[in-house]
């Protein structure tokens, strides 16, 4: 179910008004839980079955460690899960992957396989709960945890629908603290939470999708036929399409999930004005880079080793890190071009030192630097094969003469040129501030007309077409 | 490492007025709303239909109960533009049945419509070298065919969510106005400022007015278009190979249930065609279909009037000229046996 359907509205307005007739905290709980598993089983019922089975494996795991006495028992624990969890992602993400690459190096060895044909769905989301899940165990293991939480509890931590299919990841010490009181009816929370809702709506229908997805799409398809102009522009587009879209997708999450009281963290604040790339990544999907951090990096070793570990730690965190996003050798590059980027940084910020006096005009132009190679790098990340990837990157730098014919095209160059302008002053006017500040010092008719103009463009200017929200894929 | 993340916090200060702040916003929404529906009940623009998959499957519905006489036709843009359906109800069999697909490919329709033994009457169909020397793009019908066909073989069912949205789509579309294509104020801005010159109907017949837009522009790009890239890109050797073989397969399986299909390529410019020879020699093409295939074919070269015909972008006409290129090829293309003698027993009936 998508958060910008009609059916969403309706599911949505049943379960508020369900969850708040409840009189128990129980019930509201299992509300909740219930209308999570609707939620995802709209898409697919079967796939329900493989949460609840992560579910009970995590929960019963994690129950065992905390309860262990030996670190040999507890570790092995450990494996049950990351064996079930990563097994589960392994086959249903990257299976055909892995089969494809099999078979290209067999027959680069001589042999012609035939491989069965298998035909794998990814269930959508699967990536992001199994990371909940994971962490989850991970801190019992840790030692972080010292009480399990109730199966049901940990049931609607796993599978709680505003944040279940596209993040932000939550982690257990966040979520499950918020399930031990009765939820009451709050007009703040209706309020904050529909505002979120409908400015995560108008950056993924309006901004994303009617303005910038049409252009990127045209130029990505016809990529032989593209000029130098319509590339450059298709990559600011994308820049700014896949920030709306998946910005877009976290804020209705959070609008959501206020509906019903609970709070979820912020998974973006303005990360096109982030100043190098270390800074981009602490503004950019926060939630997987704080996961990737804390339970991958650091358990890597993070920078305690010495400086030629903390490089390699960090391009294995980037690498798994882009192949997190799916199963393809662009995703690979993304991310491998992303470790590379955070290692010439740390290399440079021993070596460099900007004088006080240049300070101010040094940040901004190290946010756009930042800004232009974040956004040139999102190239491999939409491409759909290597051909791709290659074509435009040579039509990007060789002044090529389009043979593409893009309808209105420069009308749409002006308007993408001047969107991807606006959101840029915007993230750095925000630089500082945290969405939630800027919002709150508006005074109540501003916003009352934000509103007003955010659902009319809703309404009256976004296309009928249904676009999936980006990260749904992965 | 376990500090939380930066959070909304549910203590809203109580001076957010929300209350005040929701029901303002909704009335200013519904203000604006109801005012351009208002605006376009009033002023009744042009307003285009958005072209979908149920409008199209809606149309290859219909085919499930066709005869002899039932007529059909499968292309892409050339044929959504250049035939007017009128004009093909006066001098054919029946008023035709639009399956064409802008941009799209004929080979996923017209197997599709081979696998359905109720498939009958006359097929026209619009063949472009590029539908089949393209490697890249595919357009829609390959998604759209496969979802028809898993609709009708498998008693395939949407999950209750897609049929809900549906339902509830097209009731609103039914009681807006600007849920129609170009109803949108961004749509009527573009169509009067930013020169928007086609428009659909329900049959799905797109209308191309040229005088709203400047087609010298478009056509000197389709002249680059063809003119100057290396033709070897465009050459996909699954042609001769795959390509070929299927597209005479599905005809020929067309035929054995009951249908007469009719290969149309449709004109260009001499200049577009000039190019489109360079890109996609006729003899690799065009000629080595018309030797293998069995259905009735017609080229826009054997006809000196549609040699002639003003095409504004080089490939398809303006919708003032779009009867008189029907005219033409209906005159052709229905006067070739053995479609004169089922069309005269159409016209009696």
């Amino acid at each position: 179910m998508q958060f910008d359907s009609l059916t969403f509205v309706l599911f949505l307005a049943a379960t508020c008004g369900l969850f708040y007739a409840c009189r128990s905290v129980k019930s509201q709980k299992v509300v909740l839980l219930v209308a999570s598993y609707l939620f995802y089983a709209a898409w697919n019922p079967y796939f329900t079955f493989l949460i609840v089975f992560s579910t009970l494996v995590d929960w019963f795991v994690a129950d065992k460690i905390i309860h262990a006495q030996k670190a040999s028992v507890k570790r092995n624990w450990l494996l049950v899960s990351l064996t079930s969890n990563l097994g589960l992602l392994g086959y249903f993400k990257y299976g055909g992957f892995l089969l494809d690459n099999f078979v290209t190096s067999m027959a680069l060895m001589g042999i012609d396989y035939i491989p069965p044909d298998i035909n794998i769905i990814l269930p959508i989301g699967i990536s992001f709960y199994t990371f909940q899940t994971l962490s989850y165990t991970i801190d019992a293991y840790r030692g972080e945890r010292k009480q399990s939480a109730s199966l049901l509890d940990f049931s609607m931590y796993v599978s709680f629908f505003p944040q279940l299919v596209a993040g932000p990841i939550v982690r257990a010490h966040d979520f499950l603290p918020q399930c031990s009181e009765k939820k009451v009816f709050n007009i703040d929370n209706l309020g904050w939470g529909s505002f979120l809702i409908v400015n995560g709506l108008f950056t993924k229908v309006v901004l994303s999708d009617t303005f910038l997805a049409p252009f990127v799409d045209e130029v990505y398809e016809g990529y032989r036929q593209a000029g130098t102009v319509q590339a450059w522009t298709a990559i600011f587009a994308f820049s700014g399409q896949i920030f709306f879209d998946f910005s877009g997708y976290s804020l209705c999450a959070l609008g959501t999930a206020k509906l019903v009281g609970y709070t979820l963290p912020w998974n973006f604040h303005s990360p096109y004005s982030a100043l190098g790339f270390s800074d981009f990544w602490r503004r950019w999907h926060i939630s997987l880079s704080s996961w990737l951090r804390d339970y991958l990096y650091i358990s890597l070793g993070g920078n305690r080793k010495g400086a030629f570990r903390t490089y390699v730690n960090l391009m294995i965190t980037m690498f798994l890190g882009g192949l997190w996003h799916g199963a393809s050798w662009q995703f690979v590059i993304w991310g491998v071009c992303h470790g590379t980027y955070l290692i010439v940084e740390h290399g440079l910020k021993k070596v460099v030192r900007i004088p006080k006096a240049w300070i101010n005009q040094a940040r901004l132009l190290l946010a756009l630097i930042t800004f232009f190679i974040v956004s040139l790098t999102w190239l491999p990340f939409r491409a759909r094969s290597m051909d791709q990837v290659n074509t435009l990157l040579s039509t990007l730098f060789n002044f090529k003469h389009p043979t593409l014919i893009i309808y209105q095209e420069a009308e749409k160059i002006l308007y993408i040129v001047i969107l991807i302008l606006m959101m840029f002053c915007f993230q750095w006017y925000c630089h500082q501030r945290t969405y939630r500040e800027t919002i709150t010092r508006l005074h109540w008719s501003v916003k009352s007309i934000a509103l007003a103009f955010m659902l009319t463009c809703i309404i009256l200017v976004s296309k009928s077409d249904e676009r999936a929200f980006i990260y749904f894929q992965f | 490492m376990n500090e939380p993340l930066s959070t909304s916090n549910s203590s809203e200060p109580a001076s957010q007025r929300w209350p005040l702040i929701i029901t303002l916003s909704a009335i200013i929404t519904s203000l604006c709303v109801f005012l351009w529906e208002g605006y376009l009940l009033k002023e009744e623009p042009l307003l285009s239909v958005p072209d979908s998959y149920e409008l199209w499957a809606k149309n290859r519905a219909k085919l499930a109960s066709s005869n002899q006489c039932s007529m059909t036709i499968v292309g892409a843009s050339r044929s959504q533009m250049a035939l007017d359906l009128s004009i093909l109800e006066k001098l054919g069999p029946s008023r035709p049945i639009q399956l064409s697909i802008m941009g799209s490919r004929i080979l996923p329709v017209l197997e599709n419509l081979a696998m359905d033994s109720n498939v009958k009457g006359t097929i026209l169909v619009s063949f472009e070298e590029n539908n089949f020397a393209r490697i890249d793009g595919i357009g829609r019908a390959e998604p759209w065919t496969q979802k028809y066909q898993l609709e009708i073989t498998e008693a395939h069912e949407d999950p209750a969510y897609f049929v809900i949205e549906r339902a509830l789509k097209s009731i609103i579309d039914e009681l807006f106005m600007f849920r129609k294509d170009g109803g949108k104020p961004m749509d009527l801005l573009s169509q009067t400022m930013l020169n928007r010159y086609t428009y659909m109907d329900y049959e799905r017949r797109i209308f191309a007015d040229f005088n709203r837009t400047n087609a010298e522009d478009i056509y000197q790009k389709r002249i680059e278009h063809y003119i100057g890239q290396d033709p070897k890109h465009y050459h996909d050797p699954r042609w001769e190979s795959d390509q070929l073989p299927r597209l005479n397969k599905a005809i020929e399986q067309l035929q054995v249930n009951g249908a007469k299909v009719v290969l149309i390529r449709f004109p260009s410019t001499k200049a577009i065609w000039q190019g489109e020879q360079i890109k996609y020699p006729r003899e690799v093409y065009w000629d080595r279909l018309e030797a293998t295939t069995k259905a009735i074919t017609f080229h826009f070269t054997e006809s000196p009037e549609l040699m002639k015909v003003s095409l504004p972008d080089g490939v398809h006409p303006d919708f003032r000229d779009a009867p008189l290129i029907s005219q033409i090829i209906s005159q052709r293309v229905f006067s070739k046996t053995p479609l004169k003698e089922t069309i005269e027993q159409c016209q009696q009936n």
